[in-house]
């Protein structure tokens, strides 16, 4: 609730709310993926006394009110919002590991002609929207946010992301990693190598597309370049995956040997008839910094930002954010798109992660990267009961196994002393109820 | 001396106090208040009448570092600022002679206001009882009074809250009368017509010939 009443205060400073559903709206937004609420229209369902409470009001909001809230959203007002409740003070002075990726959201409509991309889970070119995530593999956090339509590559949006990384995170050293996509075509590769050759302390590492003509160069050579190392199998007793490396230089599209780019080769050597894998690695630090399987090792951590889209879609229901193109275009064949609504919900699905990971780990080294779904099941969504009196919202969980955990974070809300604007200030007070408390006798 | 200073500087470092950025005032005093605890000991009182001192001499010395030289907490200490030399001595005094001195803890606030919901005519010893029971800790009166006001739980915020709240003025005083309607007239020897049905339109509601 704290870190809610702290979006709030910033959104009142971010959004003309001019039909005062921002409250509502915004606290509906952040409390329903809180408990797991998986689509707005469940709103009309929900009864819950305690939920309504946390939506700012005395009564569950209407569905019609959140929702339009989120489809007025405008564009300007939500990136004021993201670039001020980013975490950037997680960057600032420090050498930091970034990864930059996209998220596809798929869209069913056929009604509008929307723009079309791959998804990759689905492995088909399909009508989409995409968010575009920065996150820090240092500290577990995503730090911005942009909703596009589904056209859009990271290629388009890479140079962006990174310099706003650059200005207002303001770190020591920034080593950004990147998909194949920013790299579909050699221009873009190039204008991120040019970025980090204007910044001394960037560096760029991206996985190279793995195009037919490159990949024959590649494989031609000379085996005495490739170095192998023993990676750990994929269990205790498994044997250990062979993986053998090389290193290489790599000339651009139109350009000279002398802007030849540094490419490390991995190959996975794999048992029996398969085929080996290769995964092809461009990057920017020397030779003399960081040694090819350190790049290798310092890429494979972008498996946690993956990890972390993983967690958004299963456990904060991300693919559930309003959609961009406009329902009220006069051509549905061309809709006119609103990045407002699908990036607003998007950046507060990752401040909710942003939080819940937070609340982890005061919870103790025990809790340390515990899914948001786990969290959810052991503390959020609890019964009790709630007493209202003049001064005070009390909140009484029921007793549950593993609520002394919960104390260190509970003692410390009760002594921040939060009130509730719309519960006439009441101040908020949460307890659980104390184990081995004596019962009334019949 | 060396062995002291190790101590002084252990006692400093444990309170996360950088030495190379005291002043020579701050550390003349700092050698005094350690030299205070080596002698009296670090007992609740010594350390009461410590953090006193401390935190009233004017030393520029944060609150939560004098909290962490004495070990008490962040919050206790910002308390105790606000409290004169005799209120700190009779707080003692009230320790000393036995009386109740367990504090409440806002987390306490839910069964306990359960315990009053369930127990209308508990008393208030009948709650420190509960209190004792349930988190074994003596609390005065006067606390539970305190803490009670505090989250709106006392007899006179909840008579208060429940008591039916009596309107600015009286309703028939603001209600205009009813304009009196006229009756339709009816002819004599006429039946009179029935009243329509409940929620149907006045006029018709089939769709006239068009010609």
């Amino acid at each position: 609730m704290p870190t809610a009443l702290n979006w709030l205060a910033t959104a009142e400073e971010c959004f003309a709310d001019e039909y005062g559903s921002l409250r509502q709206g915004l606290l509906t937004s952040v409390f329903s993926l809180v408990i797991g609420m998986e689509r707005i229209f469940h709103l009309d369902e929900m009864e819950d006394a305690g939920f309504a409470r946390l939506c700012g009001g005395r009564r569950c909001p209407s569905r019609h009110t959140v929702g339009g809230w989120r489809r007025h959203l405008s564009w300007h007002e939500v990136d004021a919002f993201c670039r001020r409740t980013s975490p950037w003070h997680l960057l600032h002075n420090e050498d930091v590991l970034m990864s930059f990726d996209e998220h596809t959201i798929p869209r069913w409509t056929r009604k509008f002609h929307i723009g079309k991309g791959y998804s990759t889970t689905r492995n088909k070119y399909m009508r989409c929207e995409k968010l575009f995530t920065g996150y820090d593999l240092v500290s577990g956090r995503f730090l911005n946010v942009r909703g596009t339509p589904g056209n859009v590559n990271l290629q388009d949006l890479a140079v962006p992301l990174v310099q706003q990384a650059l200005s207002q995170g303001r770190p020591r050293s920034l080593h950004a990693l990147f998909d194949a996509g920013a790299g579909k075509s050699d221009a873009g590769v190039r204008a991120l190598w040019d970025l980090a050759e204007q910044h001394p302390h960037l560096d760029v590492t991206m996985r190279a597309c793995r195009y037919p003509h490159r990949m024959r160069t590649w494989k031609q050579l000379p085996s005495g370049l490739f170095v192998s190392v023993q990676d750990p199998g994929v269990c205790v007793d498994a044997p250990p995956k062979e993986v053998r490396l090389a290193e290489t230089q790599t000339v651009l599209k139109g350009e000279e040997a002398e802007q030849a780019i540094r490419t490390i080769i991995c190959r996975e050597v794999r048992p029996g008839p398969k085929k080996d894998r290769w995964h092809p690695l461009y990057t920017t630090s020397a030779a003399d910094e960081l040694k090819a399987h350190e790049v290798l090792s310092v890429y494979r951590a972008r498996q946690n930002h993956e990890q972390g889209h993983r967690v958004e879609v299963h456990d904060l229901l991300v693919d559930a954010v309003p959609c961009g193109y406009d329902k009220e275009s006069p051509d549905r064949m061309r809709p006119r798109f609103h990045r407002g609504p699908l990036q607003m919900i998007g950046w507060l699905v990752a401040l909710m992660y942003n939080a819940v990971a937070d609340l982890a780990q005061t919870l103790g080294p025990d809790h340390v990267g515990d899914h948001v779904r786990t969290l959810r099941r052991q503390f959020f969504n609890r019964p009790g009961q709630l007493y209202e009196t003049p001064e005070a919202l009390i909140v009484y969980l029921d007793p549950f196994k593993g609520q002394e955990e919960l104390l260190p974070a509970i003692d410390d809300l009760n002594a921040g002393n939060h009130r509730l604007p719309w519960l006439d200030n009441r101040r908020l007070v949460m307890s659980l109820t104390p184990r081995g408390q004596t019962r009334d006798g019949p | 001396m060396h062995a002291t200073d190790g101590a002084l500087a252990q006692w400093l470092s444990q309170a996360r106090i950088a030495e190379d950025r005291l002043t020579a005032e701050q550390r003349g005093l700092l050698q005094c208040a350690f030299a205070f605890r080596e002698r009296c000991g670090d007992d609740y009182y010594s350390n009461r009448l410590l953090s006193h001192f401390l935190l009233h001499c004017d030393s520029k010395l944060k609150v939560a570092q004098i909290a962490r030289l004495v070990g008490i907490s962040r919050p206790t200490a910002s308390h105790q600022q606000d409290l004169s030399s005799k209120e700190a001595i009779q707080a003692a005094h009230h320790r000393m002679a036995g009386r109740p001195h367990g504090k409440l803890l806002p987390r306490y606030a839910g069964p306990i206001a359960e315990f009053i919901l369930t127990h209308a005519d508990a008393t208030r010893y009948d709650i420190i009882d509960f209190i004792e029971r349930t988190w074994g800790q003596r609390v005065s009166t006067v606390a539970l009074h305190h803490f009670c006001k505090k989250f709106g739980l006392d007899r006179a915020t909840r008579a208060e809250a429940t008591a039916p709240k009596p309107s600015a003025a009286p309703p028939s005083a603001e209600r205009t009368p009813a304009e009196p309607r006229t009756l339709e007239t009816v002819p004599p020897s006429q039946p009179v017509p029935l009243p329509p049905p409940p929620f149907s339109r006045r006029g018709r509601n089939t769709r006239a010939r068009s010609s």
